[in-house]
């Protein structure tokens, strides 16, 4: 019991400083911001965590509200929306991503942890996550010939994702800036052997489980 | 009690059936049981039509045979043509005048040139100008008969001078449309660079509507790898041939390109010989037959709709035959599509090797079908009819009349998207954006949307206008006032702090 009050009392709960002073300082001195949050300790590994929540739920709700106009013309009575799978297709690409690129650097010097990478991915979603729910909030109000202003918040979203992504990488592994795309054009090249190996996979087990299946109905027959 | 109830029995029963009776007749009334379907869109996807059944448009009436027409057979069948009186049929070396009740009213076997006989080879393409002069192709012999109206030959129009064709290659002129003024307009064989247009005193005028080549990056990538050798014996490019025209009441080309995959496989041509032809621009698909197909398949059909024949009516609804599928799309003068039917097979509403295809009078359409050797007749039932006159209001801008008709349609009908869009205009013309907009949304229409949707947030402002300016006002004064209030603080506590 008094172990748990101390892990309780430990977490450091100032809402403010984690949730939006941080953040917001980050994006506005990204080198600065990402040193600090590896070599002294101002990031919180639980803000990683509720980052992942947060996606996930805007990930729905963007499939739930997205105005009639940006969902391409797309209307349908009561919507329903595959929650699991949207979710999946959210924290997938993390899981992709932090795996991939922890490959990559861990042979070629970076000094990045996992959890550092990890972190990197929730500080530099961020941005987007914010700027997506503005889109999202905007292209509840737009016609069609004004839905480029929605749009823009979403791909402003991601642009501002892969910029502080690449800076927080290039800080936390301290790479130089040629050896940085070299990195990042191995972790797509890791990311695709990751996605091929897990189909293969998939689709070998499927054989193997479908052979046993016949086996055990020839069985089951000949008894 | 129980007598009583036993008594009752028999006139209960026939009460019954004739209910029952009633309903059947009911049923028969209105709907026909030939397969039909209308495209649905199920997804945010640009591609995701699905096909959802709808109730057919047409009821079938009956099919035309060689013995009801007082000929031999049918079964070189080619094309057909209606005009104001009569029916044209081209069968083999025959041409079939009939009444739109197909009563045979002359048959032209044979030509007198220059005063010795000679009998028809293979007919194709017809036209009939509005003075009854017909004009039809004969491409065996590479040439266009021109008829009077009491069907004497009048001319023969035979490989006009300009067109080049290699010796071996001959001329045959398979279809025909001639316009107001008599130009004529041939799609030909063997001629790649276009339709003819000929001159109505017979020269050679200049290739109409060319279709273009289409090649990828890929084949180009392919063919640049290839040496002089190679590249001589693969095929060479050619661009696909029209396959039909017809003529609208404007004077303008409505054509059909067989070829499968082909972008724009319907074109509308104007003077210029540019397609003009009208696509919703909301979701960007022009109308080319099936939208969902398959695309592998060893039994079954694949690809895109082969189209070769098309009609068009006086407002607007054109037709065109998808000969791959044995199948019929109409789109209005928008280009969304109105209805689909037909299948191959024997049983009603389906075909075996269809050919032409044509309106008749107002409410009927009639296929030349060359596998069952007959004419079938199909008539425009309380649903079909209620879409040709809510296109037809629409056609004429009465979008209030259209709207009643489209309601109609959408209680045979309700997954009927463009049929919400038809009521949605009328809506919107009577200044109900609210209901407007929803419509549209159902309609699943982006562009009429947008329409309602700005009025209804112009409106949504200017009503909440005050209440917004009153909620800036008292922010503003409370965070003002909670500014004042710190300062005052700060200060007595400085205050304080000095004394």
């Amino acid at each position: 019991m008094n172990s748990l009050i101390r892990v309780i009392k430990s977490v450091d709960l100032d809402l403010k400083e984690n949730f939006i002073t941080f953040p917001f300082y980050i994006i506005s001195r990204p080198f600065k911001g990402f040193s600090e949050l590896k070599y002294e300790n101002r990031g919180k590994h639980y803000f990683a965590y509720v980052m992942m929540v947060l996606m996930c739920l805007f990930s729905i709700m963007n499939e739930l509200y997205r105005g009639f106009v940006l969902s391409g013309g797309y209307y349908v009575e009561n919507k329903t929306v595959n929650t699991p799978y949207v979710i999946l297709m959210t924290l997938a690409p993390v899981a992709l991503f932090v795996t991939a690129n922890w490959c990559v650097t861990a042979i070629t010097d970076g000094n990045g942890k996992m959890i550092d990478i990890f972190m990197v991915y929730a500080y530099a979603a961020y941005p987007k996550l914010l700027l997506s729910i503005i889109g999202l909030l905007v292209s509840n109000i737009v016609a069609v010939d004004e839905a480029a202003f929605a749009s823009f918040f979403y791909s402003f979203g991601s642009v501002a994702f892969a910029f502080y992504l690449f800076i927080g990488l290039i800080v936390i592994h301290e790479y130089t800036f040629t050896k940085s795309i070299i990195m990042i054009i191995l972790t797509i090249a890791a990311m695709s052997i990751i996605v091929f190996v897990i189909a293969l996979f998939l689709s070998l087990s499927n054989e193997v489980i479908v052979f046993l299946r016949t086996v055990l109905k020839e069985v089951t027959l000949r008894l | 009690m129980k007598t009583s109830c036993r008594n009752l029995m028999p006139i209960l029963k026939i009460v019954l059936s004739v209910l029952m009776f009633c309903i059947m007749l009911n049923q028969d009334v209105f709907a026909s049981d030939i397969t039909s379907y209308t495209y649905y869109r199920s997804g945010s996807d640009k591609n995701d039509y699905y096909p959802v059944p709808a109730p057919c448009p047409y009821n079938y009436v009956r099919s035309v045979y060689a013995k009801d027409l007082g000929v031999d057979s049918l079964f070189e069948l080619t094309g057909i043509f209606v005009s104001d009186e009569y029916v044209y049929i081209s069968s083999g070396g025959t041409i079939i005048i009939t009444d739109h009740d197909f009563r045979t009213k002359h048959v032209i076997t044979e030509i007198s040139v220059n005063g010795e006989k000679q009998a028809l080879t293979k007919i194709n393409g017809l036209w009939a100008t509005k003075e009854g002069e017909l004009y039809a192709c004969e491409p065996g012999k590479g040439r266009i008969l021109h008829f009077n109206s009491d069907w004497t030959l009048k001319r023969i129009l035979g490989k006009p001078e300009g067109i080049l064709l290699s010796s071996d290659i001959s001329y045959e002129p398979l279809k025909v449309a001639v316009d107001s003024v008599g130009r004529i307009y041939a799609a030909a064989n063997n001629v790649y660079e276009g339709l003819i247009e000929i001159n109505p005193d017979g020269t050679f005028s200049r290739y109409f509507g060319v279709v273009h080549v289409k090649f990828t990056a890929a084949q180009l990538f392919w063919r640049s790898l290839q040496t002089e050798i190679q590249r001589a014996k693969s095929a060479t490019w050619l661009p696909v041939n029209f396959s039909n025209l017809t003529i609208d009441k404007d004077d303008f080309v409505y054509a059909t390109v067989a070829g499968s995959g082909e972008s724009e496989p319907i074109r509308k041509l104007n003077a210029k010989g540019t397609n003009i032809l009208r696509y919703p621009v909301s979701t960007g698909i022009k109308p080319h037959g099936d939208l969902y197909v398959n695309k592998f398949g060893a039994v079954i059909k694949t690809g895109e709709s082969t189209l070769t024949a098309i009609d068009v009516n006086k407002y607007g609804i054109y037709v065109v035959l998808d000969t791959k599928r044995n199948r019929i799309f109409a789109y209005d003068d928008d280009g969304y599509m109105l209805y689909a039917f037909g299948d191959a097979g024997i049983t009603e509403g389906r075909f075996q090797t269809p050919v032409d295809i044509r309106f008749m009078d107002d409410d009927k359409l009639i296929i030349a079908d060359r596998g069952n050797m007959s004419i079938e007749v199909y008539k425009l039932n309380d649903y079909g009819s209620s879409i040709h006159k809510a296109v037809m209001y629409q056609y004429d801008s009465d979008y209030r009349m259209a709207a009643e008709e489209w309601r109609k349609v959408l209680d045979y009908n309700p997954s009927f998207q463009y049929a919400y869009v038809g009521v949605g205009k009328a809506l919107y013309r009577d200044g109900d954006y609210k209901s407007a907009q929803e419509y549209f949304k159902k309609g699943q229409d982006i562009d009429y949307y947008s329409e309602a949707f700005r009025k209804n947030r112009h409106e949504f402002f200017r009503d909440k206008f005050s209440i917004f300016f009153a909620a800036v006002v008292v922010i503003l004064l409370i965070a003002s006032s909670w500014k004042i209030y710190c300062k005052i603080k700060l200060y007595r506590s400085k205050g304080a702090a000095i004394k």
